[in-house]
């Protein structure tokens, strides 16, 4: 099923405070509670000239890096900065990573930083500059591109898409691998109220190349996306239905701030495993019973 | 503060149609972080939750970079944090910058307590924040003043070493000692900024810079928490690098001034006194010879005579007077000084009394100039000789320290010292990184090597030169003017011998003994064997023998007058005594002349040595403060470079 590329296994997003159990668990390896097979690391945090020897460390224990990056801002009306593609193609270089991510979103404009990821409009204008965004990202880049949907409080109007329909294409066009992030799928279908399994039973599950799954916390009748709080358990049931349609290479938990105690994260860890597993299984039955 | 809210930057977009999407993505973005009016269809309230969320989100990363600020405004935080993120949107992926912004917002308005004051010192020193937070590279001073605790505090930034900060009381002396003086040395992970810094100095020491903090850091305790990381002990190394680097300059640089002021102090100041010493000296014997030998003239004295005693006269005291202020610290020095300056006034009123009687015929004339030269030659001239000692031995040490061997030792251990160390650590570098070469720190052992190898030839240098001003300069000027008052002893031994009319055997018995002590012309033994050796060390033979032919002249005018003493005739043997040509008093005199040309001789050969060897330290000082100051930054560079690959 990795038409992508080969498997990952768990992940866990790399942070400078969660990295004494990352090493923990990659030093027990299979023995451990959660066996970890890749990690996530900030683009913008490392420094592709002198990156962090754990992260070394851990790519000898067989880890396979990932750099994620907030602020390409491949959404941006303008092209990206060709600065920003660079430090990211020699950090993947650097650390013989087997691809890179980035968001489907902007965070700057008219000089300003969102801090933020933002949404960028469902048209066909907007897609066209993104397409053109990423092919741009692409030819600079050593290795594949996964695109990842973000969570959106706010949408732009006059849509002339939907969601799945304009991941699709861009997908499509650009030839980039899918970064689903069933969180952000949870947070999207809750606020703005569509069903999350028709957008799964719908998105090109072929291209993924991992899963993300976030923990979120209510507010005022929103869900929000947070990574600071605990994974709730519609998001663990959507990671089980999305297991149930195709195998995911790779599903990584992101947390990135509140760090609970280090045997909360390892227990989501094994509830992530096992809702793919779950899923996973579901498969395989129907798969017999056909 | 730049209020980047409003204005509105144009897009360069390649398009017209990404122009005008540019505008738009503008809008929307000013609406969310600036509160500006929303654009049209989209909805107001879920912006608004967005808006806040991006607060939100903003406050908890400014509250992780600065831990101690966050703690000290407590719940306030988040509102006064919406507060001044109104007024400044987000930076880039930056939340060091952001937090500094906001701490420096806040101080501005007068209400951070010390804490959080200290934390956002520290960050500010350590953080450039211009564009977006990175570490400075140049060094930064700053202080800060905590009045609620009575204390300054005062840190200093290096590139290499991270923040050291110093803890000054000003107020309680009784609470001074409690709190003692704290230093740090910081450094920590971008990616957590300065907050994993911060907040293993808040929680080792923040709450308190106080009293009881100062036990739970022990200097152990300390070394082990730095010990237990890669870039802690690349710290470490640094600054211990640093120290021995400052040290190698601080020893050769006092082995440098101790030979500068050796060799300064031979040439300028012992040297001087040796002189002196000797023209009191000589000017004394040279006084009582022609006192003495005038007195044989007679009532009839040579105006020449008279003046020339008189002379050495004043000569002698005003050396007196001189040495009197100079030689204080050596007891035997002043007591020397106290001795002449006491019993040269009691000589001359009984040389006095010797010529009254002498010129009226009375023969109690000889016997009080008998008593005169007793006293001079007893008491009066060993008091100088004594002195000549002191300051022949000042200067004997002024060359031993000038080419004493520790200095060399000294700056070649410490040389050892830091080269091993720095070779040492440049492998264990190369072994660190898999990177052969450390430029920097190469280079900093280069200029090590540099410096110790013109430290060392320096002081060969000076040595030889120091050595040749004593070989051929203040030995020569030692041995003449010995050979000079011998001289003159001699001279007046005749005279006394010729005045006591038969009865001066004890002066001819001195004589005899002068002239051995001086030995044979031919110089086989004796102080002219010695003056002899040291005249063909200096090509000064030809002037040398001149000296020695006058010599054996005036021996065997000697022999003659006390031929005729033996055989009674006094009046031939006192004209041939003092008589004008081929006598005795004019050959005594052109030894005399002889010597004294001699001796400035080897003064100025002393003198341009010590100089020489003076310059040869020349330009070492300032050359070793720059150099090991250059090879301390090169190391500061060198692992400063390391250090950073672990952020």
């Amino acid at each position: 099923m990795n038409a992508a590329h080969g498997s990952l296994g768990l992940g866990i997003g790399w942070r400078r405070e969660i990295a004494g159990l990352i090493d923990d668990l990659a030093a027990a390896g299979a023995a451990s509670p959660a066996h970890l097979g890749f990690i996530e690391i900030v683009a913008e945090n490392v420094d592709p000239k002198a990156p962090p020897r754990e992260l070394q460390r851990l790519r000898d224990l067989g880890l396979e890096i990932v750099p994620h990056g907030l602020s390409l801002s491949l959404g941006s009306a303008e092209r990206p900065e060709p600065a920003r593609l660079r430090r990211l193609a020699r950090l993947a270089e650097e650390l013989g990573s087997p691809l890179v991510s980035e968001h489907i979103a902007f965070v700057r404009a008219g000089g300003l930083e969102a801090g933020h990821l933002m949404p960028v409009p469902r048209t066909q204008a907007a897609l066209d500059v993104l397409v053109a965004n990423v092919d741009e990202a692409q030819s600079r880049l050593p290795v594949p591109l996964a695109l990842e949907h973000v969570a959106s409080l706010v949408e732009w109007p006059n849509a002339e898409l939907d969601e799945v329909e304009f991941l699709a294409e861009v997908l499509e066009r650009t030839d980039a691998l899918l970064l689903l992030d069933v969180a952000n799928l949870y947070a999207n279908a809750r606020n703005h109220g569509f069903d999350a399994l028709a957008w799964l039973d719908r998105v090109p599950l072929e291209r993924i190349a991992y899963v993300h799954v976030g923990g979120g916390t209510d507010r005022d009748g929103m869900y929000h996306d947070t990574h600071a709080h605990a994974v709730v358990g519609p998001v663990l049931g959507l990671l089980e239905e999305l297991a149930a349609r195709a195998e995911p290479p790779g599903v990584l938990l992101e947390r990135d701030d509140r760090f609970p105690p280090w045997a909360e994260l390892i227990a989501e860890l094994t509830g992530i495993a096992a809702a793919t597993r779950r899923g996973s299984d579901r498969r395989a039955e129907r798969a017999s019973t056909l | 503060m730049p209020r980047r809210c409003e204005r509105l930057e144009h897009a360069d977009s390649s398009t017209e149609a990404r122009q005008e999407y540019a505008t738009r993505q503008a809008e929307l973005l000013r609406a969310l972080v600036c509160g500006t009016p929303l654009p049209g269809g989209f909805d107001a309230s879920r912006a608004r939750a967005v808006g806040e969320a991006l607060v939100r989100k903003r406050a908890r990363a400014v509250a992780r970079a600065l831990p101690g600020l966050a703690a000290s405004l407590g719940d306030s935080h988040s509102s006064k944090f919406a507060d001044y993120a109104r007024g400044e949107p987000p930076h880039d992926n930056d939340a060091l910058g952001d937090a500094i912004a906001f701490g420096s917002f806040l101080d501005r308005l007068r209400t951070l307590d010390a804490r959080a004051r200290r934390e956002l010192l520290l960050a500010r020193m350590e953080y450039a924040t211009d564009t977006r937070a990175r570490r400075r590279r140049t060094p930064l001073v700053g202080a800060m003043l905590d009045r609620a605790r009575g204390r300054v505090l005062v840190a200093v930034y290096a590139p290499a070493l991270g923040v050291i900060e110093v803890t000054l009381p000003f107020r309680s002396p009784f609470r001074r000692q409690a709190e003692g003086v704290k230093t740090y040395l910081e450094g920590g992970w971008p990616s957590r900024g300065t907050s994993e810094t911060i907040r293993r100095v808040t929680s080792s020491g923040s709450e308190a810079i106080g009293a009881s903090a100062t036990r739970e850091s022990l200097p152990t305790a300390w070394l082990r928490d730095r010990a237990a990381t890669t870039p802690g002990r690349l710290r470490l190394l640094a600054a211990l690098l640093v120290l021995v680097v400052l040290a190698f300059g601080v020893v050769a640089s006092i082995a440098v001034r101790d030979r500068q002021q050796a060799a300064h102090s031979a040439a300028a100041e012992t040297e001087p006194l040796l002189v002196q010493a000797d023209v009191l000296s000589r000017s004394l014997s040279d006084a009582d010879a022609t006192a003495t030998t005038t007195f044989l003239t007679g009532g009839i004295e040579s105006p020449a005579r008279r003046q020339r005693y008189l002379h050495d006269l004043r000569t002698a005291s005003a050396e007196v007077t001189a040495l009197a202020e100079e030689v204080h610290g050596s007891t035997s020095a002043n007591a020397a000084v106290a001795t002449i300056a006491t019993k040269l006034p009691v000589y001359s009123g009984e040389i006095e009394t010797a010529r009254a009687n002498n010129r009226q015929g009375l023969p109690v004339g000889a016997a009080y100039l008998r008593s005169a030269s007793g006293l001079m030659r007893g008491t009066i001239v060993p008091a100088a000789a004594r002195l000549y000692e002191v300051e022949a031995r000042r200067l004997a040490t002024d060359y031993g320290s000038g080419v004493s061997a520790s200095a060399v030792v000294a700056v070649a251990a410490m040389a050892l010292v830091a080269l091993g160390l720095l070779i040492l650590s440049q492998f264990y570098i190369a072994r660190l990184s898999n990177r052969v070469l450390n430029i920097a720190l190469l280079a900093a052992s280069i200029l090590l090597i540099g410096l110790t190898a013109w430290a060392l030839t320096g002081f060969a240098l000076e040595q030889s030169r120091l050595s040749t001003a004593q070989r051929t300069g203040s030995d020569s000027v030692e041995v003449l003017s010995a050979t000079r008052i011998l001289l003159l002893r001699a001279q007046s031994d005749d005279s006394l011998a010729l005045a006591a009319r038969g009865g001066g055997d004890q002066y001819t018995a001195d004589f005899a003994a002068v002239m051995h002590a001086l030995g044979p012309p031919d110089g086989s033994h004796g102080l002219l064997a010695d003056a002899s050796s040291l005249a063909a060390r200096t090509h000064a033979d030809a002037s040398f023998d001149d000296f020695t032919r006058t010599l054996r002249g005036y021996e065997a005018v000697h022999r003659r007058i006390g031929v005729l003493e033996d055989n009674g005739k006094f009046p031939k043997a006192v004209s041939l005594a003092v008589g004008r040509t081929e006598k005795e008093a004019p050959l005594a005199d052109r030894l005399n002349g002889d010597l004294k040309r001699q001796i400035s001789a080897a003064q100025s050969r002393f003198e341009n040595a010590a100089t020489d060897a003076t310059s040869a330290l020349h330009g070492l000082l300032p050359g070793i403060a720059l150099l090991t100051v250059g090879s301390a930054l090169l190391v500061l560079i060198g692992l400063g470079f390391r250090i950073r690959e672990y952020r």
